[in-house]
Protein backbone atom coordinates (compact mmCIF):
# COMPACT_ATOMS: atom_id res chain seq x y z
CA UNK A 1 0.00 0.00 0.00
CA UNK A 2 1.16 3.44 -1.50
CA UNK A 3 1.98 6.02 1.53
CA UNK A 4 1.63 10.10 1.29
CA UNK A 5 3.16 11.88 4.72
CA UNK A 6 1.98 14.92 4.71
CA UNK A 7 4.02 16.05 8.24
CA UNK A 8 7.69 15.90 8.31
CA UNK A 9 10.33 17.83 8.69
CA UNK A 10 14.12 18.83 7.53
CA UNK A 11 16.49 20.06 10.07
CA UNK A 12 17.32 19.55 13.84
CA UNK A 13 15.68 19.37 16.54
CA UNK A 14 16.95 20.82 20.18
CA UNK A 15 16.60 17.10 21.53
CA UNK A 16 18.67 13.64 20.82
CA UNK A 17 17.65 12.73 17.62
CA UNK A 18 19.21 11.81 14.36
CA UNK A 19 19.10 15.15 11.97
CA UNK A 20 16.25 15.63 9.76
CA UNK A 21 18.18 15.25 6.33
CA UNK A 22 16.56 14.49 2.99
CA UNK A 23 18.65 10.79 3.14
CA UNK A 24 17.23 10.09 6.28
CA UNK A 25 13.55 11.09 5.64
CA UNK A 26 14.33 9.10 2.52
CA UNK A 27 15.63 6.34 4.48
CA UNK A 28 12.79 5.86 6.19
CA UNK A 29 10.12 6.49 3.63
CA UNK A 30 11.76 3.23 2.31
CA UNK A 31 11.53 1.55 5.18
CA UNK A 32 7.53 2.56 5.26
CA UNK A 33 6.63 2.51 1.78
CA UNK A 34 6.37 5.97 1.55
CA UNK A 35 5.81 7.65 -1.50
CA UNK A 36 6.00 11.16 -0.97
CA UNK A 37 6.43 13.34 1.90
CA UNK A 38 5.59 16.74 2.69
CA UNK A 39 8.36 18.64 4.60
CA UNK A 40 8.51 21.56 6.74
CA UNK A 41 11.59 23.32 7.73
CA UNK A 42 12.49 23.48 11.66
CA UNK A 43 14.70 25.81 11.35
CA UNK A 44 11.48 28.23 9.44
CA UNK A 45 9.54 27.16 12.08
CA UNK A 46 11.12 27.51 15.22
CA UNK A 47 13.56 30.51 14.22
CA UNK A 48 14.38 32.16 11.27
CA UNK A 49 12.00 31.51 8.44
CA UNK A 50 13.23 33.11 5.26
CA UNK A 51 16.58 31.08 5.80
CA UNK A 52 14.87 28.19 6.59
CA UNK A 53 12.79 27.95 3.79
CA UNK A 54 15.23 28.75 1.44
CA UNK A 55 17.11 25.72 2.66
CA UNK A 56 14.63 23.37 2.25
CA UNK A 57 13.45 24.63 -1.24
CA UNK A 58 17.14 24.28 -2.07
CA UNK A 59 17.30 20.76 -0.52
CA UNK A 60 13.79 19.43 -2.49
CA UNK A 61 14.72 20.60 -6.00
CA UNK A 62 14.10 18.24 -8.06
CA UNK A 63 13.63 15.01 -5.97
CA UNK A 64 10.11 13.36 -6.67
CA UNK A 65 10.13 12.24 -3.23
CA UNK A 66 9.81 15.47 -1.07
CA UNK A 67 7.06 18.17 -1.65
CA UNK A 68 7.46 21.41 0.64
CA UNK A 69 5.17 23.85 3.02
CA UNK A 70 6.36 27.50 3.24
CA UNK A 71 6.39 28.40 7.19
CA UNK A 72 4.97 31.64 7.68
CA UNK A 73 4.93 33.76 10.93
CA UNK A 74 2.06 35.85 11.81
CA UNK A 75 4.77 38.50 13.53
CA UNK A 76 6.40 39.09 10.35
CA UNK A 77 3.49 39.89 7.92
CA UNK A 78 5.27 41.82 5.04
CA UNK A 79 8.00 39.00 5.23
CA UNK A 80 5.43 35.86 5.05
CA UNK A 81 3.91 37.72 2.14
CA UNK A 82 7.21 37.72 0.60
CA UNK A 83 7.72 34.39 1.07
CA UNK A 84 4.73 33.10 -0.21
CA UNK A 85 5.29 34.85 -3.17
CA UNK A 86 8.44 33.36 -3.65
CA UNK A 87 7.47 29.34 -3.36
CA UNK A 88 3.74 28.72 -3.73
CA UNK A 89 4.04 29.47 -7.40
CA UNK A 90 6.22 26.87 -7.49
CA UNK A 91 5.30 23.00 -8.20
CA UNK A 92 6.64 21.43 -5.62
CA UNK A 93 5.43 23.51 -2.50
CA UNK A 94 2.02 22.32 -1.69
CA UNK A 95 0.92 24.85 0.92
CA UNK A 96 1.83 26.48 3.80
CA UNK A 97 2.45 25.55 7.76
CA UNK A 98 1.68 28.07 10.58
CA UNK A 99 3.05 26.87 14.34
CA UNK A 100 1.58 28.85 16.75
CA UNK A 101 3.76 27.55 20.22
CA UNK A 102 7.36 28.38 18.32
CA UNK A 103 5.95 31.95 17.16
CA UNK A 104 4.06 32.83 20.10
CA UNK A 105 1.05 34.00 17.96
CA UNK A 106 -1.88 32.28 18.55
CA UNK A 107 -4.41 31.30 15.69
CA UNK A 108 -7.27 33.31 17.49
CA UNK A 109 -4.81 36.18 17.15
CA UNK A 110 -5.01 38.91 14.78
CA UNK A 111 -2.24 38.82 13.11
CA UNK A 112 -2.88 35.37 12.09
CA UNK A 113 -6.14 36.36 11.02
CA UNK A 114 -4.24 38.81 8.48
CA UNK A 115 -1.62 36.78 7.16
CA UNK A 116 -4.38 33.95 6.60
CA UNK A 117 -6.40 36.57 4.92
CA UNK A 118 -3.62 37.05 2.55
CA UNK A 119 -3.04 33.34 2.25
CA UNK A 120 -6.25 32.11 1.25
CA UNK A 121 -5.67 33.58 -2.46
CA UNK A 122 -3.64 30.49 -3.18
CA UNK A 123 -5.89 28.35 -2.82
CA UNK A 124 -3.26 25.53 -1.34
CA UNK A 125 -3.70 23.79 2.57
CA UNK A 126 -2.77 24.98 5.76
CA UNK A 127 -0.95 22.49 8.11
CA UNK A 128 -1.02 24.40 11.79
CA UNK A 129 -0.02 23.07 14.59
CA UNK A 130 -2.92 22.17 16.85
CA UNK A 131 -1.63 20.45 20.52
CA UNK A 132 -5.15 21.52 22.62
CA UNK A 133 -8.81 21.65 21.97
CA UNK A 134 -8.51 26.07 22.14
CA UNK A 135 -6.04 25.14 19.66
CA UNK A 136 -8.90 23.39 17.77
CA UNK A 137 -11.13 25.70 17.97
CA UNK A 138 -9.38 28.67 17.35
CA UNK A 139 -8.55 26.83 13.98
CA UNK A 140 -12.18 25.92 13.43
CA UNK A 141 -13.37 29.71 14.19
CA UNK A 142 -10.44 30.62 11.50
CA UNK A 143 -12.01 28.48 8.68
CA UNK A 144 -15.40 30.13 9.19
CA UNK A 145 -13.88 33.45 8.48
CA UNK A 146 -12.22 32.06 4.56
CA UNK A 147 -14.97 29.94 3.45
CA UNK A 148 -12.69 29.13 0.35
CA UNK A 149 -9.84 28.02 3.38
CA UNK A 150 -8.93 24.13 3.77
CA UNK A 151 -6.96 23.26 6.74
CA UNK A 152 -5.21 20.65 8.06
CA UNK A 153 -5.04 20.24 12.04
CA UNK A 154 -2.17 19.19 12.63
CA UNK A 155 -1.19 16.36 15.49
CA UNK A 156 -5.43 16.92 15.59
CA UNK A 157 -4.82 18.59 19.18
CA UNK A 158 -2.46 16.46 20.70
CA UNK A 159 -3.47 15.03 23.99
CA UNK A 160 -7.51 16.64 23.84
CA UNK A 161 -7.13 14.61 20.44
CA UNK A 162 -11.46 13.58 21.31
CA UNK A 163 -12.33 17.45 22.10
CA UNK A 164 -10.72 18.18 18.92
CA UNK A 165 -12.03 16.10 16.18
CA UNK A 166 -15.91 17.07 17.75
CA UNK A 167 -15.03 20.04 17.47
CA UNK A 168 -13.80 19.49 13.49
CA UNK A 169 -17.03 17.75 13.09
CA UNK A 170 -19.49 19.98 11.15
CA UNK A 171 -16.53 21.85 9.46
CA UNK A 172 -16.11 19.81 5.94
CA UNK A 173 -13.05 21.89 5.21
CA UNK A 174 -10.73 21.03 8.33
CA UNK A 175 -8.72 17.41 7.75
CA UNK A 176 -7.32 16.03 10.63
CA UNK A 177 -3.86 14.32 10.70
CA UNK A 178 -2.99 12.08 14.26
CA UNK A 179 0.67 12.12 14.53
CA UNK A 180 1.56 12.85 18.13
CA UNK A 181 3.07 11.33 21.88
CA UNK A 182 -0.26 10.23 22.05
CA UNK A 183 -1.38 6.89 20.37
CA UNK A 184 -4.64 6.35 22.29
CA UNK A 185 -6.56 3.36 21.34
CA UNK A 186 -9.77 4.07 19.11
CA UNK A 187 -8.46 7.35 18.20
CA UNK A 188 -8.61 6.64 15.10
CA UNK A 189 -11.53 4.51 14.80
CA UNK A 190 -12.93 7.96 16.57
CA UNK A 191 -11.77 10.28 14.42
CA UNK A 192 -13.68 8.26 10.92
CA UNK A 193 -16.85 7.67 13.42
CA UNK A 194 -17.25 12.02 13.96
CA UNK A 195 -15.10 13.15 10.21
CA UNK A 196 -15.83 10.15 7.99
CA UNK A 197 -12.87 8.55 6.59
CA UNK A 198 -11.77 11.22 3.72
CA UNK A 199 -10.85 13.86 5.92
CA UNK A 200 -8.11 11.92 7.99
CA UNK A 201 -4.70 11.97 7.03
CA UNK A 202 -1.16 10.10 7.65
CA UNK A 203 1.43 12.13 9.45
CA UNK A 204 4.56 11.05 10.64
CA UNK A 205 6.35 13.97 12.30
CA UNK A 206 9.58 12.83 11.58
CA UNK A 207 12.23 13.17 12.53
CA UNK A 208 10.65 14.24 15.78
CA UNK A 209 8.57 11.07 15.76
CA UNK A 210 9.41 7.57 14.06
CA UNK A 211 7.15 7.03 11.53
CA UNK A 212 5.70 3.38 12.65
CA UNK A 213 4.00 5.28 15.93
CA UNK A 214 1.47 6.81 14.00
CA UNK A 215 1.67 3.83 11.12
CA UNK A 216 1.15 1.31 14.54
CA UNK A 217 -1.83 3.42 15.06
CA UNK A 218 -3.65 2.75 11.40
CA UNK A 219 -2.21 -0.67 11.11
CA UNK A 220 -4.15 -1.49 14.93
CA UNK A 221 -7.36 0.28 14.23
CA UNK A 222 -10.48 -1.45 14.15
CA UNK A 223 -10.78 0.33 10.18
CA UNK A 224 -11.64 -1.79 6.77
CA UNK A 225 -9.04 -2.04 4.39
CA UNK A 226 -10.68 0.95 2.08
CA UNK A 227 -10.48 3.08 5.33
CA UNK A 228 -6.69 2.51 5.80
CA UNK A 229 -6.21 3.43 2.29
CA UNK A 230 -7.86 6.38 2.02
CA UNK A 231 -6.19 7.80 5.16
CA UNK A 232 -2.34 6.34 4.03
CA UNK A 233 -2.91 7.98 0.32
CA UNK A 234 -5.71 8.73 -1.45
CA UNK A 235 -7.06 11.59 1.07
CA UNK A 236 -3.94 13.43 0.55
CA UNK A 237 -3.95 12.26 -2.94
CA UNK A 238 -6.93 14.08 -3.56
CA UNK A 239 -6.35 16.95 -1.18
CA UNK A 240 -3.37 17.71 -2.59
CA UNK A 241 -4.51 17.73 -6.27
CA UNK A 242 -1.21 15.20 -6.97
CA UNK B 1 3.46 -6.57 11.80
CA UNK B 2 0.30 -8.06 13.64
CA UNK B 3 1.95 -11.37 12.83
CA UNK B 4 3.41 -13.63 16.20
CA UNK B 5 6.90 -12.78 16.48
CA UNK B 6 9.37 -15.50 17.64
CA UNK B 7 10.89 -13.52 20.27
CA UNK B 8 8.40 -14.05 23.46
CA UNK B 9 7.28 -10.79 24.97
CA UNK B 10 7.18 -9.59 28.63
CA UNK B 11 5.20 -6.32 28.56
CA UNK B 12 6.10 -4.60 31.51
CA UNK B 13 3.18 -1.66 31.48
CA UNK B 14 -0.24 -2.77 31.34
CA UNK B 15 -3.17 -2.01 33.25
CA UNK B 16 -6.71 -3.19 33.51
CA UNK B 17 -10.40 -1.69 34.74
CA UNK B 18 -12.38 1.03 33.99
CA UNK B 19 -10.21 3.82 33.21
CA UNK B 20 -11.91 7.69 33.85
CA UNK B 21 -9.82 9.86 31.71
CA UNK B 22 -11.63 8.82 28.29
CA UNK B 23 -13.93 6.08 27.17
CA UNK B 24 -11.73 3.35 26.50
CA UNK B 25 -12.34 -0.69 26.79
CA UNK B 26 -9.83 -1.17 29.16
CA UNK B 27 -10.87 -4.68 30.72
CA UNK B 28 -8.88 -7.61 31.23
CA UNK B 29 -10.54 -9.09 28.06
CA UNK B 30 -9.15 -6.53 26.24
CA UNK B 31 -5.56 -6.36 27.23
CA UNK B 32 -5.39 -10.19 26.43
CA UNK B 33 -6.80 -10.13 23.25
CA UNK B 34 -3.87 -7.43 22.18
CA UNK B 35 -1.74 -10.23 24.21
CA UNK B 36 -2.71 -12.68 22.00
CA UNK B 37 -2.35 -10.53 18.89
CA UNK B 38 0.95 -9.53 19.52
CA UNK B 39 1.92 -13.08 20.89
CA UNK B 40 2.41 -11.26 24.45
CA UNK B 41 3.30 -14.40 26.93
CA UNK B 42 3.29 -12.00 30.16
CA UNK B 43 1.89 -8.50 30.76
CA UNK B 44 2.48 -6.69 34.29
CA UNK B 45 -0.40 -5.23 35.16
CA UNK B 46 -2.07 -2.93 37.36
CA UNK B 47 -5.73 -2.52 38.37
CA UNK B 48 -6.70 1.23 37.90
CA UNK B 49 -8.88 0.98 40.76
CA UNK B 50 -5.66 1.11 42.25
CA UNK B 51 -3.84 3.99 40.65
CA UNK B 52 -7.22 6.17 40.81
CA UNK B 53 -9.33 4.95 43.77
CA UNK B 54 -8.19 3.10 46.44
CA UNK B 55 -4.93 0.92 45.82
CA UNK B 56 -5.67 -1.64 48.88
CA UNK B 57 -8.67 -3.36 46.58
CA UNK B 58 -7.35 -2.39 43.81
CA UNK B 59 -4.10 -4.68 44.27
CA UNK B 60 -6.43 -7.31 45.50
CA UNK B 61 -8.37 -6.96 42.08
CA UNK B 62 -4.67 -6.99 40.47
CA UNK B 63 -3.74 -10.28 42.04
CA UNK B 64 -7.36 -11.68 41.57
CA UNK B 65 -7.20 -10.86 37.82
CA UNK B 66 -3.64 -12.45 37.55
CA UNK B 67 -5.38 -15.48 38.59
CA UNK B 68 -8.05 -15.26 35.90
CA UNK B 69 -5.64 -14.62 33.45
CA UNK B 70 -4.51 -18.28 34.23
CA UNK B 71 -1.42 -16.31 34.94
CA UNK B 72 -0.50 -14.39 32.01
CA UNK B 73 -0.57 -11.41 33.99
CA UNK B 74 1.59 -10.85 36.60
CA UNK B 75 0.61 -8.63 39.47
CA UNK B 76 2.10 -5.12 39.88
CA UNK B 77 1.46 -3.64 43.39
CA UNK B 78 1.10 -0.09 43.72
CA UNK B 79 0.07 2.38 47.01
CA UNK B 80 -0.79 6.13 46.98
CA UNK B 81 1.90 8.59 48.76
CA UNK B 82 -0.70 10.82 49.22
CA UNK B 83 -2.00 8.64 51.84
CA UNK B 84 1.08 7.88 53.65
CA UNK B 85 0.34 6.06 56.58
CA UNK B 86 -1.33 2.93 55.38
CA UNK B 87 1.08 2.34 52.56
CA UNK B 88 4.03 0.64 54.66
CA UNK B 89 1.38 -1.90 56.09
CA UNK B 90 0.33 -2.26 52.28
CA UNK B 91 3.82 -2.80 51.23
CA UNK B 92 4.63 -5.23 53.56
CA UNK B 93 1.33 -7.51 53.26
CA UNK B 94 2.09 -7.86 49.43
CA UNK B 95 6.02 -8.45 50.40
CA UNK B 96 5.07 -10.83 52.67
CA UNK B 97 2.28 -12.37 49.85
CA UNK B 98 5.33 -12.78 47.42
CA UNK B 99 4.68 -9.66 45.04
CA UNK B 100 7.58 -8.80 43.23
CA UNK B 101 7.47 -4.91 41.55
CA UNK B 102 6.06 -2.21 42.34
CA UNK B 103 4.73 1.21 40.68
CA UNK B 104 3.95 4.39 41.47
CA UNK B 105 1.71 7.06 39.87
CA UNK B 106 3.02 10.78 40.12
CA UNK B 107 1.77 12.10 37.22
CA UNK B 108 -2.00 10.83 37.68
CA UNK B 109 -1.88 11.53 41.16
CA UNK B 110 -0.17 14.81 41.34
CA UNK B 111 2.42 14.64 43.65
CA UNK B 112 6.18 15.56 43.06
CA UNK B 113 9.34 13.22 43.25
CA UNK B 114 10.17 15.74 46.01
CA UNK B 115 7.70 14.38 48.45
CA UNK B 116 8.59 13.12 52.19
CA UNK B 117 5.78 10.21 51.90
CA UNK B 118 7.33 9.34 48.83
CA UNK B 119 10.93 8.96 49.88
CA UNK B 120 10.12 6.90 52.79
CA UNK B 121 7.89 4.76 50.81
CA UNK B 122 10.55 4.12 48.57
CA UNK B 123 13.22 3.44 51.22
CA UNK B 124 11.13 1.26 52.56
CA UNK B 125 11.25 -0.81 49.09
CA UNK B 126 15.28 -0.84 48.86
CA UNK B 127 15.35 -2.40 51.93
CA UNK B 128 12.85 -5.06 51.06
CA UNK B 129 15.23 -5.34 47.87
CA UNK B 130 11.92 -5.14 46.00
CA UNK B 131 11.91 -2.68 42.44
CA UNK B 132 9.57 -0.46 41.67
CA UNK B 133 8.28 1.42 38.86
CA UNK B 134 7.55 5.35 38.22
CA UNK B 135 6.92 8.00 35.83
CA UNK B 136 9.55 10.66 35.03
CA UNK B 137 6.84 12.17 32.40
CA UNK B 138 8.59 15.64 32.49
CA UNK B 139 11.57 17.62 32.13
CA UNK B 140 13.69 17.29 35.33
CA UNK B 141 11.60 14.32 36.81
CA UNK B 142 14.11 11.98 36.03
CA UNK B 143 17.03 13.96 37.56
CA UNK B 144 15.03 14.22 40.78
CA UNK B 145 14.23 10.37 41.19
CA UNK B 146 17.99 9.75 40.43
CA UNK B 147 18.89 11.90 43.23
CA UNK B 148 16.65 10.01 45.42
CA UNK B 149 17.88 6.62 44.84
CA UNK B 150 21.41 7.11 44.12
CA UNK B 151 22.77 5.43 47.33
CA UNK B 152 19.80 2.26 46.69
CA UNK B 153 20.47 -0.54 45.00
CA UNK B 154 17.02 -2.00 43.67
CA UNK B 155 16.20 -1.51 40.09
CA UNK B 156 13.80 1.58 39.27
CA UNK B 157 12.62 1.78 35.74
CA UNK B 158 11.27 5.00 34.12
CA UNK B 159 8.02 5.02 32.19
CA UNK B 160 7.17 7.88 30.05
CA UNK B 161 10.22 8.14 28.71
CA UNK B 162 9.76 10.60 25.42
CA UNK B 163 12.59 12.91 22.96
CA UNK B 164 11.98 15.60 25.61
CA UNK B 165 13.47 14.37 27.96
CA UNK B 166 15.73 11.38 26.54
CA UNK B 167 18.62 13.00 27.22
CA UNK B 168 18.10 13.75 30.59
CA UNK B 169 17.71 10.11 31.24
CA UNK B 170 20.55 9.14 29.45
CA UNK B 171 22.67 10.95 31.70
CA UNK B 172 21.26 9.81 34.76
CA UNK B 173 21.49 6.36 33.69
CA UNK B 174 25.06 6.87 32.98
CA UNK B 175 25.18 8.20 36.64
CA UNK B 176 22.64 5.77 38.44
CA UNK B 177 22.96 1.74 37.49
CA UNK B 178 20.35 0.39 38.87
CA UNK B 179 17.41 3.22 36.90
CA UNK B 180 16.29 1.27 33.40
CA UNK B 181 13.84 2.74 31.10
CA UNK B 182 10.74 1.65 29.87
CA UNK B 183 9.78 2.19 26.03
CA UNK B 184 5.67 3.00 26.07
CA UNK B 185 6.69 6.68 25.09
CA UNK B 186 9.70 6.03 22.95
CA UNK B 187 8.72 6.67 19.96
CA UNK B 188 11.74 8.87 18.34
CA UNK B 189 13.68 7.65 15.14
CA UNK B 190 17.20 5.74 16.63
CA UNK B 191 16.27 6.14 20.54
CA UNK B 192 16.66 2.73 20.80
CA UNK B 193 20.55 3.03 18.64
CA UNK B 194 21.56 6.00 21.25
CA UNK B 195 20.59 4.13 23.86
CA UNK B 196 22.27 1.31 22.94
CA UNK B 197 25.18 3.24 22.06
CA UNK B 198 25.30 5.14 25.39
CA UNK B 199 24.13 3.24 28.38
CA UNK B 200 23.47 -0.62 27.01
CA UNK B 201 20.87 -2.30 25.73
CA UNK B 202 20.91 -4.39 29.34
CA UNK B 203 18.97 -1.34 31.14
CA UNK B 204 15.78 -1.02 28.42
CA UNK B 205 12.66 -2.68 28.88
CA UNK B 206 9.27 -2.94 26.80
CA UNK B 207 6.04 -1.58 27.93
CA UNK B 208 2.95 -0.82 25.84
CA UNK B 209 0.50 0.68 28.03
CA UNK B 210 -2.00 -0.95 26.22
CA UNK B 211 -4.75 -1.47 26.34
CA UNK B 212 -5.01 1.92 27.00
CA UNK B 213 -2.41 3.05 24.23
CA UNK B 214 -2.22 1.10 20.54
CA UNK B 215 0.02 -1.83 21.28
CA UNK B 216 1.73 -1.24 17.58
CA UNK B 217 2.96 2.25 18.56
CA UNK B 218 5.40 1.28 20.93
CA UNK B 219 5.97 -2.21 19.25
CA UNK B 220 6.78 -0.98 15.92
CA UNK B 221 9.59 1.28 16.40
CA UNK B 222 11.51 -1.08 18.11
CA UNK B 223 11.19 -3.94 15.93
CA UNK B 224 12.11 -1.52 13.00
CA UNK B 225 15.24 -0.19 14.81
CA UNK B 226 18.89 -1.57 13.55
CA UNK B 227 19.00 -3.77 16.90
CA UNK B 228 20.11 -7.25 16.66
CA UNK B 229 17.31 -9.85 17.43
CA UNK B 230 19.27 -11.27 20.49
CA UNK B 231 18.86 -7.37 21.85
CA UNK B 232 15.31 -7.01 20.72
CA UNK B 233 14.76 -9.96 22.63
CA UNK B 234 16.62 -8.30 25.68
CA UNK B 235 14.59 -5.70 25.39
CA UNK B 236 11.51 -7.54 25.00
CA UNK B 237 11.77 -10.04 27.65
CA UNK B 238 14.82 -10.77 28.88
CA UNK B 239 15.93 -7.65 31.36
CA UNK B 240 12.63 -7.74 32.57
CA UNK B 241 13.38 -10.91 34.24
CA UNK B 242 16.62 -10.00 35.47
CA UNK B 243 14.95 -7.00 37.51
CA UNK B 244 12.47 -9.08 38.59
CA UNK B 245 15.38 -11.30 39.74
CA UNK B 246 13.37 -14.73 38.94
CA UNK B 247 12.50 -16.55 36.05
CA UNK B 248 8.71 -15.99 35.06
CA UNK B 249 7.42 -19.36 35.70
CA UNK B 250 8.68 -18.65 39.36
CA UNK B 251 6.58 -15.02 39.30
CA UNK B 252 3.78 -17.34 38.16
CA UNK B 253 4.10 -19.55 41.46
CA UNK B 254 4.50 -16.65 44.11
CA UNK B 255 1.42 -14.64 42.09
CA UNK B 256 -1.23 -17.80 42.53
CA UNK B 257 -0.61 -18.02 46.34
CA UNK B 258 -0.66 -14.28 46.50
CA UNK B 259 -4.37 -12.91 48.13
Amino acid sequence: MSIIDVHAHLGRFPFPLPDGTTQLLKEFCTQHGIEKVMVSSVEAITCNMVSGNEKLAREIEGDDVFLGYVTINPNYFDESVAEMRKYLYLKNFVGAKLHPSYSAQPISSELTYELIKAYRRYDKPLLVHTYSAADAMALVNLTKQFPELVVIMAHMGGPQWEDAIRIAEKHPRVFVEPCSSYPDKNKLRFAIDRLGPRRVLFGSDMPLLHPSVTLGMIMEADLTDSQREAILYRNAKHLFGL
Amino acid sequence: MEQKNIIPIIDCNTVVGFWPRRKVDSSLQALLKTMERYGVVRALCVSTNAIFYDYRRGNDETILMARQSNNRLLPVITVDPREYIGCFKEIELRARQGLRLFRFFPDIQGWPIRFAPFRDIVQMLNELRLPWMVSAHAIGVATEIAELVKDFSTPVILTSINYNNLSEVISVMKHVLHIHVETHKLFSPSAYELLKEHIGVERIVFGSFAPIQYFASSYMPLMRSSLSDEEKQKILCENIRTVLMTKVQQVEVVGEGAG
